[in-house]
């Protein structure tokens, strides 16, 4: 059990409430149908209360509703809650059945009036439903989570001088990021760029005296990591001449990530405040023996975000990661179509933080992948070893 | 509904309300005990004659009533543990009563009590739901859960502020001269309605502040009670329901609604009879609907009787005449038993405050388990003078 820290809301829930965080964790309205009468089953239980049904199914359900009560907390027996006062909360009726409890926007006050839900992540990184105007789509951090603002942070991207590094500067720029790192093995940044806010920092993530020395040259204060630096040998696990490709992979994708992490994570945790998002590939999940090491790597490294989310989550610090398919960049220039753009990449990450999730896959191909995965995946692992060609 | 048995027979003694303080080191055990030491001091009863323990307690977890038997070293051949809060007393008295018919016990000993210290009380792990599903929208509490409930009946039947105001001013002049009132200075309502805000609409005065404290009264057969010489109290009918209008998306009725004409016919009077309520006071807005509920109005037109009634002791409807838990504070699932412990002090003649003027019929009604949106647990009792 994680002792708890008075700067973050309780994060005691129990066991049902876990699949509601984690369809949070996902960007996901999700809540237990019952397969016996179809009614939505809230609050969480494993009993149907129309039908004494036993076996309910999550399913993606409406989010709409109608406020039935407005309340403004200005006084709390818990820490958190007294110094974040005053929280307006309330009541809705979901079109779909239940009454939920929710905190509530500052435009949402209409008593009576239609809502949108949106199901979210609170600082501990537990769910808690957010009502809004029935009109709004992006929901306005209502939970005042400082990790899902870009405005006026500080940002470092690793493999800056790459693809979707490019986009992933270009992006926080754009949101307004008070400062954008771009770290390479490069003495300078991409297209020589040195402004203002975008500035270039010499970082070998696979050497960590390198590292803690760009944790120094950025003095301490970055806010949001991006975890995009990479390498991919393009070769299977066994087609290869050597290990060689195998181990760079390990070296860069996995236990580079995790020098930057633990470079970056004391000062974070020091703040109470930070977020890192690991630019991992939907190959995390399943191997494409093709690129069998690489795949192995980014393995590794989904393994070693769960963990790290874990670790950092009583401190407040976000550990998020994007699974995208193949993206249009030199490195997977040999790859066939579709490819994702970078910048759909780059927008999807800012998005990600903004909303605050956990893992994100941006794109038809990489949403099909994951979605068959979850539904089984022996098959999804089949599928992708049939990609093999034939032996010659 | 089949009319229940009545309880003929059973007295009701020895109210004791004791040791109400704000803080204290003393662990749950010690406040019941000293309950229990009172009734066997005041009922003069041998402490080895009490065979039946009926304890209500938030507290009693990793313990139970098993455990609070050995701490007072009773033998009872009667055991309840009640974990419905404000619901306890009047179930508490039910369950008593018929044993003492039924002869599963002589004499009943029930207690109930709490203390009020750091992790104890309304928390985040209160109930399973409001852990999951509540207390992290803002840790309101039970004050955020019941601000909806009250700004959606004020809404919805046209209540104001200065309605509940009155409630709690009555209260508060109810309390004067009651020897363990917290708050026993008289209330303005100005002052009410610039007490500072607790959560929308319910400011500081709204909400009863958490205490230290027990409760505790005697079930047995009247001819024990005369016997030892204890004035005592009748039960004239008491109804229970739990879980009453699931299928209201805000409760805007009280629990017992439609198990009032039954109270009445068991007790053989109407609303007019009965001389004083003590109405389960959390907030005043549950006083409003338990008003409506036992038939003193019509449903949701409790606001009426708040403008024309005098609610003290002296006036023409008396509510809550020890002032309440507004004005005593609430000593956890003591809360459940103060109002059936004030019933039976006014109605045998031992009031620690006001007497009631010849009090013939007291309606004592309690709410208690907020899991989720509502009180779950709601149940009424109609005592009677004896004689």
């Amino acid at each position: 059990m994680v002792k708890r820290r008075p700067d973050l809301p309780p994060r005691a829930r129990g066991r049902l409430a876990r699949r509601l965080t984690a369809a949070a964790a996902l960007g996901q309205f999700e809540l237990p149908v019952c397969d016996a009468c179809d009614a939505v089953v809230f609050p969480l239980q494993e009993i149907c209360r129309a039908c004494l049904g036993d076996q309910m199914t999550w399913r993606s359900v409406a989010s709409s509703g109608t406020l039935l009560t407005r309340t403004v907390i200005r006084h709390s027996t818990d820490a958190y809650f007294q110094a974040h006062r005053p929280i307006a909360m309330g009541t809705a009726r979901l079109d779909c059945g239940p009454v939920v409890f929710a905190r509530l926007s500052s435009d949402c006050t209409e008593v009576g009036g239609r809502v949108r839900l949106f199901n979210r992540l609170d600082r501990s990184g537990e769910q808690v439903f957010v009502a809004t105007p029935e009109d709004v789509s992006v929901e306005p951090n209502v939970v005042g989570d400082p990790n899902r603002v870009v405005k006026g942070k500080a940002v470092l991207v690793t493999g800056a001088d790459g693809g979707i590094g490019r986009a992933l500067v270009e992006a926080f720029v754009k949101a307004g990021a008070s400062r954008v790192w771009t770290a390479s093995r490069k003495a300078a940044g991409p297209d020589a760029r040195d402004d203002a806010i975008v500035r270039h920092v010499r970082m070998d993530v696979t050497d960590v005296a390198s590292v803690e020395a760009a944790v120094a040259a950025t003095g301490g204060g970055v806010d949001i990591v991006v975890n995009n630096a990479g390498v991919t040998a393009i070769s299977g696990l066994l087609d290869a001449d050597t290990i060689e490709g195998a181990r760079q992979e390990i070296e860069v994708n996995y236990l580079g990530t995790l020098n930057v992490i633990r470079a970056f994570a004391p000062s974070m945790k020091q703040r109470r405040e930070g977020v890192f998002v690991n630019v991992l590939t939907v190959l995390a999940h399943a191997n494409l023996p093709s690129m069998g090491s690489y795949c192995a790597s980014k393995a590794a490294a989904l393994s070693m975000t769960q963990g790290v989310r874990a670790e950092l989550a009583p401190w407040g610090v976000r550990v998020a990661a994007i699974f995208p398919s193949t993206v249009d960049t030199p490195a997977s220039a040999d790859s066939p179509p579709p490819k994702l753009r970078p910048a759909q990449v780059a927008e999807a990450v800012l998005r990600q933080i903004i909303d605050g999730t956990e893992d994100v896959y941006p794109g038809r191909i990489a949403a099909d992948l994951y979605a068959g995965w979850r539904d089984s995946h022996k098959v999804v692992e089949r599928e992708l070893g049939l990609a093999l060609p034939e032996p010659r | 509904m089949k009319k229940p048995r009545d309880y003929s027979g059973v007295a009701v003694t020895t109210p004791v309300s004791c040791e109400y303080v704000r803080t204290s080191r003393r662990t749950m055990p010690w406040f019941l005990g000293r309950a229990f030491s009172e009734l066997v001091r005041r009922s003069g009863v041998d402490k080895a004659d009490i065979d039946g323990l009926a304890v209500s307690s938030y507290q009693m977890v990793p313990d139970n009533g098993a455990s609070m038997a050995e701490i007072l070293g009773i033998r009872p051949r009667f055991l309840l543990d009640l974990p419905y809060g404000g619901a306890s007393g009047v179930m508490a008295l039910k369950r008593a009563a018929r044993a003492v018919q039924d002869g599963d016990a002589e004499i009943v000993a029930c207690l109930a009590g709490d203390i009020a210290a750091q992790g104890y009380g309304y928390n985040a792990a209160f109930s399973t739901f409001s852990r999951d599903h509540v207390y992290p929208n803002g840790g309101g509490g039970m004050n955020a859960v019941f601000a909806l409930i009250t700004s959606r009946y004020m809404s919805e039947f046209g209540a104001t502020r200065e309605d509940f105001g009155r409630i709690c001013i009555a209260q508060r002049a109810n309390s004067q001269g009651h020897p363990m009132a917290l708050f026993d200075k008289p209330l303005t309502m100005d002052a009410y309605l610039s007490a500072r805000s607790i959560s929308e609409p319910l400011g500081l005065f709204d909400c009863v502040p958490r205490m230290c404290g027990s409760e505790g009264f005697l079930v047995m057969s009247e001819e024990r009670a005369k016997a030892l010489g204890q004035p005592y109290a009748l039960i004239a009918g008491a109804v229970e329901r739990h879980n009453a209008f699931p299928n209201e998306p805000v409760v805007s009725r009280f629990g017992i609604a439609d198990e009032c004409q039954l109270l009445y016919d068991m007790a053989g009077i109407g609303p007019q009879d009965v001389d004083f309520i003590e109405a389960y006071d959390d907030y005043p807005v549950m006083v409003a609907m338990e008003l409506e509920a036992v038939g003193f109005s019509q449903p949701g037109e409790a606001v009426r009787l708040l403008r024309e009634k005098d609610l003290t002791v002296e006036g023409d409807m008396p509510v809550n005449t020890s002032g309440g838990m507004l004005s005593l504070g609430q000593a956890g699932a003591g809360g459940g038993f103060v109002h059936m412990t004030e019933a039976i002090a006014q109605l045998s003649g031992q009031p620690l405050g006001r007497q009631v003027p010849e009090a013939e019929f007291g309606l004592v009604s309690c709410l208690g388990t907020v899991n989720y949106d509502r009180g779950v647990c709601t149940a009424a009792a109609i005592l009677r003078r004896a004689g």
